[in-house]
């Protein structure tokens, strides 16, 4: 359905997005997961035609973007990073002119303005503009306007970036309803847990390059931690602590983080030995045992978290 | 079956004409505060006493520029700001970019319709007025038509080109009153041509504006005025669309 070979965007000298390829098959839902300035969104905007690529191609439904963006626009909507509306239409009416522009009767436009605003729930505040209303709210809105023509591919830029726990959730469910309308969804995310719940598949970057694709569980089975442990110490490890918990064997990683010690164990044996050393060296005052989850495998990768 | 690219430009047209209408009495205030002050206050007051020699009254003189003026000021100042904020501020202009099946210059297209459109009922706003007011007052209609649609295309135009390119709130203030301030005073609005020394006088008349004022003051259907006015429209679409298409797509 989607198929991206060798992508390259340089703005001046600096390679935002550096080769770049992949494929998206149809009713996937792929996850572009990286750090902010990684190069999702570019990735994004060039998917959609808006920027131009240095070099390689972009192939939707059969169709270049760069050499027909009519055919190939007609193929995706997109749910853009930010709430972007017109400056004094109401939703109603943007949702109509929008539908316009896509090619639908006036008739027709209508009738997917009321049902757009329907699905989203927003039917009390039609008369508002997209503004005025609440972060989860636009961001339904802008999932909604992108859906108007029932297009078979979706982009969602961010789509939970700045909302609440409950309101994310809330959009989860309305991301669930397009997977099983078997939508093709590409996914930019820097929420580890979204992509887990709800990618097939995850693609991360970072500084512009693909570092690794695969399901989230093969990303996770990929670099070989077994369990991740978060000890918070009561007073600070020193290096030579660090050094001496790096060498107890089954310890893969260490890295701290907000106070705490994230420990990568590829084997649970370690942990009898861990537990006692660092309550001699440091103290403990909480002790986690997890899964590894992406934030982990990205971790592992590059050596730095996703949101530093 | 109407052609895809017609049909974008016109839904484009029909999008910038609804917003417009929601606004009616406001833009038809709009258009007429700046017509009436200079009416009122040069116009009548002053022109009281002016007399120029081999004119009717410096009233009747001052018409032709004045509506002209209003050409302008609508055309160059709703485009300039209206497209400024939705590409800087509000992100529609590119979300539009993004996801419609819609091609730059059929974008530009439905701009300038909108334009040539507003600009009658800009014109209309200040001629029904002097009219009803202003006995005697004759002027070509076929010229006005002819000289409204060009001079509305050229600085619509130059509204788009000013609404993509500047980025910063203050730059597009300051380059806005470098344009109007200008065309305002010294295009023979308020004072012939004439008057200038020969030099700026070569800069001035090939304002397509200064064409477009001494054409409707001659009385008829100035040929060469209305083609001069026509053609240097038609660049400064040519040069809109090549403008907004390198400035939507990075």
């Amino acid at each position: 359905m989607i198929l991206v070979e060798n992508l390259v965007k340089s703005f001046s000298t600096h390679k935002v997005v550096d080769g770049v390829s992949f494929s998206v098959h149809s009713g996937e839902t792929l996850g572009l997961l990286g750090p902010n300035g990684a190069g999702k969104t570019t990735t994004i905007r060039m998917l959609t035609g808006l920027v131009r690529p240095s070099s390689g191609t972009i192939r939707v439904g059969g169709y270049d973007v760069q050499k027909n963006p009519i055919e190939a626009k007609r193929l995706f909507g997109i749910s853009p990073q930010e709430a972007s509306f017109h400056p004094h239409l109401s939703i109603a009416e943007d949702l109509y002119f929008y539908a316009r522009l896509r090619g639908l009767s006036r008739s027709e436009s209508r009738l997917q303005a009321r049902e757009t605003i329907a699905w989203a729930k927003l039917e009390e505040h039609s008369a508002k503009n997209g503004h005025q209303l609440s972060g989860g709210m636009q961001r339904r809105l802008l999932m909604a306007r992108a859906l108007i023509t029932d297009p078979p591919i979706l982009y969602l830029d961010e789509p939970t970036t700045g909302l609440d726990p409950q309101s994310r959730h809330a959009l989860w469910d309305y991301i669930s309803e397009l997977k099983e309308r078997k939508k093709t969804l590409i996914l930019t995310t820097h929420y580890m847990e979204e992509a887990e719940v709800l990618c097939d598949r995850v693609i991360i970057i970072d500084h512009g390059r693909i570092i690794a694709q695969g399901s989230p569980s093969l990303l996770r089975r990929s670099v070989g931690i077994d369990s991740v442990l978060t000890l918070k110490p009561r007073r600070p490890f020193s290096s030579a602590d660090l050094l001496a918990l790096r060498k107890i064997p089954g310890v893969m990683d260490l890295h701290s983080s907000n106070g705490c010690l994230l420990i990568h164990l590829r084997e649970k044996e370690a942990l009898d030995e861990i537990v006692v050393t660092a309550s001699r060296l440091a103290g403990i005052e909480e002790l986690d045992l997890k899964e590894p989850g992406l934030e982990d495998v990205f971790l592992q990768l590059t050596g730095r978290g996703l949101r530093e | 079956m109407i052609p895809r690219a017609v049909s974008a430009s016109l839904v484009t047209f029909e999008r910038e004409i609804y917003d417009y209408r929601k606004n009616l009495f406001l833009f038809a205030l709009r258009n007429l505060i700046q017509p009436f002050f200079f009416v009122l206050v040069i116009g009548i007051g002053l022109g009281s006493m002016v007399s120029l020699p081999g004119r009717e009254s410096y009233l009747s003189f001052m018409i032709p520029g004045i509506l002209m003026m209003c050409v302008v000021q609508v055309c160059y100042q709703h485009f300039s700001s209206e497209i400024w904020m939705s590409k800087n501020h509000e992100g529609y202009l590119e979300l539009l970019t993004m996801a419609a099946p819609i091609k730059p210059h059929e974008a530009v297209a439905g701009y300038l319709l909108t334009g040539v459109v507003v600009a009658f009922f800009a014109v209309l706003c200040f001629l029904l007025p002097v009219w009803l007011f202003l006995s005697g007052f004759h002027i070509s209609l076929a010229a006005l038509i002819l000289f409204t649609i060009g001079l509305a295309l050229f600085f619509t135009s130059a509204g788009i080109i000013v609404g993509v390119t500047v980025s910063h709130p203050h730059n597009l203030t300051t380059v806005s009153l470098f344009i109007t301030m200008p065309l305002t005073y010294l295009c023979g609005v308020f004072i012939p041509t004439e008057m200038y020394p020969r030099a700026a006088r070569v800069l001035i008349e090939a304002i397509p504006l200064t064409q477009a004022i001494e054409g409707l003051r001659s009385g008829g259907v100035p040929i060469f005025e209305i083609a001069y006015v026509w053609a240097m429209a038609a660049i400064a679409m040519i040069f809109a669309a090549r403008c907004f298409e390198k400035n939507m797509h990075l």
